[in-house]
């Protein structure tokens, strides 16, 4: 009797104990699996996901996500890929999570990817125990226009190569296409970015490119990061990530932006013609319905038309009180430079590059530009205002220059352009990071797919949590032109890393 | 009425620049009966070393126009010691393939040195606000270039209807033999036809570009395409047609731009240039001002 009885007590001890270990468990499995990037929901085991100090993503990030923003319509504070540069790399923008720089190696072995897109011969293509190779192809040729070099695109790996080392050891050799900001051209820079075995391709600014080349992504098995591009085409895409805001979503902010600060007054649209900008336009027009915003008078253009004066006329003999230029920098300066000399001064929303601010110089201030960006401002030697909560990153930005590149012209033309190329580089550095010393790109995809959060201060909340995937961008920078202390007409944050702004 | 006027006025603009290059291309027409295909890149070329000059070395505009204009003579002049001297005995056809193997170089080398497609900018000669016509700011540029392309048109008729030199550049395009038979110096003719030639795409592309505001690799020759329906409007044959050929080709695209306004067929206007050329190619192919005569005693 007394056998039976200590018999039954230690079963139900046993199962007293089982129930109890798992109601309670190590910690919430969804908050770890977020933080660290996994997407399925399972509990994390793992010495990387531990030892990087993932942290569930509201309080993940830099110091002061809150600061960044300033306008009081976000409804959220997420962010926009740190990538997208005016020329060059693509929007990486993505990022370890409390820490910004700071890896703690993981001390045991690497755990199996859960992707498995890439076979065990492809899954190591461009990654060795001392190098990582990766490749872009950007609109180098415009690269003049911008004051900027090629040279002037590797400052951040430059430094982190130099002064860390790599990244887990690993040098980073990144190339540079030109993909002559043509579709056919981008395929063929893509095709020599793939001879050089990238472990990844990045993708640099180009509605038009971004598509042709991410249907090669796929036929061609190549890992692709892309910058904006409409999601139209996009559907079923395995290979492609792009951490920045759709050109759905710019349409659509930009749109949002009319109806929050000039409702009511007369709107027209010069429009680039392309089936690729040509969403950013329905988008708009959605928003524009919705709030009965008026459009008198609607535009469409060919790629580096030259001559806008009919354009601007049409604007001008329909009243158009504000004009959005869905167009980009270059032609969008001459399209404001060219309205000048007709003495029509609409108040312009534009893609906002210093390249326009500073052509234009005190035009650009009578009335002010405005524009809706997916990456953040930049004025050389301006920490303060809406610069201040990113003040810790331009520093880092101006000192590597300083350093390495020291000829790079940061105050003119291209610094902006400079800095957010730097941030997208900052962000895949801290992403690759993340990936962990034994990083391949089944892992690198996990990282990516599972990623929600902040990478750092000049860069909005990514999160590839929502939607497919593949698609982590979601937030925007409002902004303004303003003269700089250095007397330059440059543009500024008024409203930083907004999701909506009605 | 509004409409009316701004479709004259821009015709009118538009149709000055054109009326220039078409008179170069006449010119070297009329000089050697080949058509030169290079000959609004040569404009671009001569603009890139006014914007050098402008730009890289800070010298005033006047400075960049004269490095423009000399520039591209030296390569009009360049080109025909070169090639088309070589030439005198073969077609015409053979001439004009040779101006597109310039064009393709001059394309080249504008792209490699220049910085690629980047845009270069380029500055008013005279930066007075303009005049206002029917709600178009006519800057005295385009008013400028306006005036220009009547005075070069003028002159060069002037110079080859009145002067034994000029019947000698009519004749040589004729029978480049019997004018040397007759003592004519075909070198000199044929150096100024092609160093006039150049020298007028300049100045086409000189008053063209700050209006656009900046210049590109290819920029002068899509404008040489409206000058080259324009000469084929105005004849082949005719100095005076040229410029005339300019303005209608400049009202044609001007009224089917307006016209047209919510179309949405891509580049219209060009559809429409196209359409004109065809038209008078098919009813008056010798132009709407023919000269009289195809002889030496042709009227430029």
């Amino acid at each position: 009797m007394r056998t039976r009885r200590s018999s039954v007590l230690v079963v139900v001890a046993a199962a007293a104990c089982l129930l109890l270990a798992a109601c309670t468990g190590a910690s919430r499995p969804q908050d770890v699996d977020v933080a660290a990037g996994n997407t399925d929901g399972t509990a994390l085991d793992t010495p990387t996901d531990v030892a990087t100090g993932d942290v569930p993503v509201h309080e993940a990030g830099p110091a002061t996500p809150a600061a960044g923003s300033t306008g009081g319509k976000a409804r959220t504070k997420a962010g926009t890929g740190a990538g997208g540069t005016g020329g060059t790399a693509a929007g990486a923008g993505t990022g370890t999570g409390a820490n910004t720089g700071t890896p703690v190696p993981p001390d045991s072995g690497p755990v199996p990817a859960r992707t498995a897109l890439f076979n065990a011969d492809e899954d190591r293509v461009g990654i060795s125990g001392d190098k990582i190779v990766l490749c872009a192809h950007a609109a180098l040729t415009y690269g003049a226009a911008f004051n900027t070099g090629v040279d002037d695109l590797k400052v951040y790996f430059d430094a982190i190569n130099a002064e860390q080392g790599g990244i887990h050891g690993r040098k980073v050799e990144i190339t540079y296409e030109n993909d002559n900001y043509q579709p056919d051209t981008a395929v063929q820079a893509a095709n020599t970015c793939k001879a050089r075995n990238p472990f990844v391709l990045l993708g640099g600014i180009g509605f038009d490119q971004i598509p042709a080349v991410r249907n090669w992504a796929e036929t061609n098995r190549m890992l692709y990061l892309h910058h904006t591009a409409t999601v139209n085409g996009s559907e079923g895409k395995q290979f492609s990530f792009s951490a920045l805001p759709s050109t759905e979503r710019m349409g659509e902010v930009f749109g949002e932006l009319a109806a929050a600060r000039f409702k009511g007054k007369k709107l027209g649209i010069i429009k680039r013609d392309s089936p690729n900008w040509d969403p950013g336009v329905v988008a708009f027009k959605r928003i524009a319905a919705a709030h009965g915003i008026d459009i008198v008078a609607e535009r469409a253009v060919a790629a580096s038309k030259g001559n806008y004066l009919e354009d601007i006329l049409e604007m001008k003999n329909k009243g158009a009180e504000v004009v959005w230029g869905w167009e980009n920098a270059l032609a969008a300066t001459e399209i404001v430079k060219q309205a000048k000399a007709q003495q029509y001064n609409p108040t312009w929303l534009l893609f906002p590059f210093n390249l326009t601010s500073q052509t234009l110089g005190d035009d650009a201030l009578n009335p002010k530009l405005v524009g809706v960006a997916m990456f953040t401002a930049y004025s050389n030697g301006d920490y303060s205002g809406s610069f201040a909560p990113y003040a810790e990153d331009i520093r880092e930005f101006e000192r590597q220059y300083a350093k390495y590149r020291p000829s790079a012209d940061l105050k003119g033309l291209g610094g902006d352009l400079l800095f957010l190329n730097w941030t997208a580089m900052k962000a895949l550095h801290l992403q690759l990071l993340e990936c962990g010393p034994d990083c391949t790109r089944n892992r690198f995809i996990d990282v990516m797919k599972g990623y929600n959060k902040r990478p750092m201060p000049a860069a909005c909340q990514i999160d590839f949590t929502r939607g497919n995937g593949h698609l982590g961008g979601w937030a925007v920078n409002v902004m303004e032109t303003y003269r700089a202390p250095d007397g330059r007409v440059n543009w500024r944050n008024t409203d930083s890393c907004v999701e909506h702004l009605l | 009425m509004n409409d009316i006027g701004q479709v004259l006025v821009l015709g009118l603009v538009s149709g000055g620049i054109y009326g220039l290059f078409a008179l170069g291309i006449v010119l070297v027409y009329r000089g050697t009966g080949a058509l030169n295909f290079a000959q609004g890149e040569i404009g671009t070329f001569g603009l890139y070393a006014a914007w050098y000059v402008d730009t890289r070395l800070g010298l005033p505009w006047i400075a960049g126009a004269v490095a423009a204009i000399g520039v591209a003579i030296l390569l009009g002049l360049a080109f025909e010691a070169a090639i088309v001297r070589s030439m005198v005995e073969a077609s015409r056809v053979t001439v004009a393939v040779a101006t597109v193997g310039l064009l393709l170089f001059l394309l080249a080398v504008e792209t490699r040195y220049f910085g690629g497609a980047s845009p270069r900018p380029i500055e008013h000669p005279i930066k007075a606000s303009g005049v206002e016509l029917f709600g178009i700011v006519v800057s005295p540029t385009q008013i400028l270039a306006l005036v220009l392309a009547a005075a070069v048109g003028v002159g060069f008729t002037v110079l080859l209807r009145r002067t034994d030199f000029g019947l000698g550049v009519l004749a040589a395009a004729q029978d480049p033999v019997a004018v040397r038979l007759v003592g004519v110096r075909l070198r000199r003719v044929s150096a100024f036809v092609w160093g006039a030639g150049a020298a007028v795409s300049a100045l086409g592309a000189l008053f063209i570009a700050p209006t656009v505001g900046f210049v590109t690799p290819g920029y002068a020759t899509v404008l040489f395409l409206s000058g080259l329906a324009a000469a084929v409007v105005g004849g082949l044959n005719s100095l005076p047609g040229a410029f005339a050929g300019g303005i209608v080709i400049g009202l044609v695209e001007a009224t089917t731009g307006r016209v047209f306004v919510d179309s949405s067929l891509p580049d219209v206007r060009f559809l429409a240039v196209f359409l004109v050329i065809l038209a008078v190619l098919l009813l008056r192919p010798q132009g709407l001002l023919r000269a009289i005569g195809t002889g030496a005693g042709a009227k430029a």
